[in-house]
């Protein structure tokens, strides 16, 4: 059976657009590692940042929003609290970044070359995954310092938590690297954008200090996961399963939405980039 | 049963005309903030110029066949074969490519600087579309070819040129594909090296009977390889024929 390839002005979805990406997935591989070996040959420090970044942040907050400022906890203790925000936030918005910018940053090899694009965002995500994962050892340090452990529904959720905020990564990010070639400004906005989006997610302070208004976070898909993760992992309050359902709910319309931008900016990103 | 079918392909691009005071050439999302309205405006008097790089090219490319492209600068051919290649979609028509596709559009697609040359030869294949198995199983045939054995595990920065022209050729050179479609590949590298390119492409297309599309300036390389050409102008088809025959029009033509 050959393969047959027919090319037409029009795209439509096909459900070989999904297969596609499977057969494609050794170079998936590679531009990941790719990725990972460039970053970590090119610092002799490589993987100390990832621990570094989020542990200085860590302490800085600790000593100003939690000591100073006295922010409330929800009864855990501050730097572990920050902690599960941090780690978190840091995968997300730095798949976000790297995926608003992916098709410009490769345009040497999507100007010569066919593969499916959407390649570029998910190979950026697994490279954030496997730093988050790399910062998870912290994490797993300060929770047997403080002397943590996760009940079982913990150990379930943990990896939902994961998918929910690399759905919620690519689907904005899907959204922005679709603009991003065609109003190449939207790459200055973006750290703005990012920073605000920071302070509406609830990494350095809990949903509580907001009161009643609180469940207005709940659209915040990055903030669902954080509110999860701390209220599983630390079992400080009781998990709100609805607030967090919807979050991923409203995760995956982002999704949705940004990989259909997505999709018809690909096919034309080659003519503008 | 022709490997390559091209029916009626079309491809437009717009030409914006910049008589705006800004220097920067991108558009930019604050235009469309600030001056909505002057936006608006601007669209419905500066129409842009629609410009047909490809008008209604149809050719057929039998199975087992060379043909080759050519045609003065801007005549379409880069065009034509980045629409094969799928990597700009063309405004009208369809191609049909049966077989397995590969394209060598340039050399040393997809190496990063900062990796060694024997990671590059991993990553490039595979971005070309080699499985990582073939590598492995070419890897010393690529490394013989492209004669870098004593650099291989240094980053690709610290190649000269044409060190790093011949380990790109490697890697495409032992693309297995049924279908190869090549653009002015040949046109880098030394006396040697183009020899060998061209020993090379011989082989590939007398010897292993896959099709192939071959872009060149270079009409004596064309005449060498390929058995029927295609003269393109102005993004139409001129004429499609004998080599030889094409060839000569072409030639003709220009004095």
């Amino acid at each position: 059976m050959e393969k047959v390839t027919i090319i037409k002005a029009r795209s439509r979805f096909h459900w070989s657009d999904l297969t596609e990406i499977w057969q494609y997935r050794e170079l998936l591989y590679f531009l990941t590692w790719r990725d990972l070996k460039v970053r970590y040959k090119q610092t002799i420090v490589g993987v100390s940042w990832v621990l570094f970044q989020p542990f200085i942040s860590m302490v800085v907050f600790s000593v100003f929003f939690g000591n100073f400022a006295k922010m409330p906890t929800d009864g855990a203790p501050y730097p572990i609290f920050v902690f599960v925000g941090l780690i978190f936030w840091q995968f997300f918005s730095s798949a976000l970044s790297d995926i608003s910018n992916c098709l410009i940053s490769n345009q040497h090899i999507i100007t010569k070359v066919y593969f499916p694009r959407i390649l570029l965002p998910l190979s950026m995500v697994l490279t954030r995954f496997v730093d988050f994962l790399v910062a998870l050892v912290i994490l797993i340090g300060l929770m047997v310092y403080y002397g943590f452990t996760p009940g079982l529904s913990g150990w379930l959720i943990f990896p939902v938590l994961c998918v929910v905020s690399a759905m919620a990564a690519l689907g904005l990010g899907l959204f922005f690297a679709s603009l991003n070639v065609k109003y190449r400004d939207v790459r200055h906005v973006l750290p703005f954008f990012i920073q605000m989006m920071m302070f509406v997610t609830p990494v350095v302070y809990s949903t509580s200090i907001l009161g009643k208004y609180g469940w207005i976070l709940a659209f915040n898909p990055i903030g669902g996961v954080i509110k999860t993760a701390r209220s599983e992992l630390l079992q400080s309050y009781i998990t709100n399963w609805l607030q967090f359902g919807f979050s991923a709910i409203v995760c995956v319309i982002f999704l949705a939405i940004g990989w259909l931008y997505f999709r018809k900016a690909e096919r034309y990103s080659v003519d503008t980039i | 049963m022709s490997a390559i079918s091209v029916q009626n392909i079309g491809k437009k691009y717009l030409i914006r005309h910049e008589n705006s005071t800004y220097v920067a050439s991108y558009f930019a999302l604050r235009d469309r903030l600030e001056h909505p309205i002057k936006a608006f405006k601007k669209r419905l008097i500066t129409k842009p110029e629609e410009f047909w790089a490809l008008d209604d090219v149809s050719f057929e490319v039998e199975s087992g066949e060379v043909t080759g492209i050519i045609g003065s600068n801007g005549s379409g051919k880069s065009t034509l074969l980045k629409v094969l290649s799928r990597i700009t979609p063309p405004t009208k028509g369809q191609a049909v490519l049966t077989g397995r596709v590969a394209s060598l559009l340039e050399v040393g697609t997809g190496f990063h600087p900062e990796l060694s040359g024997r990671e590059n030869i991993f990553l490039s294949g595979v971005i070309l579309g080699m499985t990582r198995v073939e590598i492995q199983k070419k890897f010393d045939e690529i490394v013989a070819f492209a004669g870098v054995d004593k650099f291989l595990d240094t980053p690709v920065k610290y190649y000269s040129s044409g060190m790093g022209v011949r380990l790109g050729f490697a890697v495409a050179a032992h693309l297995d594909s049924d279908i190869l479609i090549v653009d002015e590949v040949l046109a880098v590298g030394d006396a040697e090296f183009q020899n060998k390119c061209l020993g090379k492409m011989n082989d590939v297309a007398k010897n292993q009977g896959r099709t192939i599309l071959f872009v060149s300036h270079d009409t004596e390389a064309v005449k060498a390889i390929c058995k029927s050409c295609v003269l393109l102008e102005a993004g139409k088809v001129k004429k499609i024929g004998n080599a030889l025959e094409v060839i000569n029009e072409y030639l003709n033509k220009n004095n």
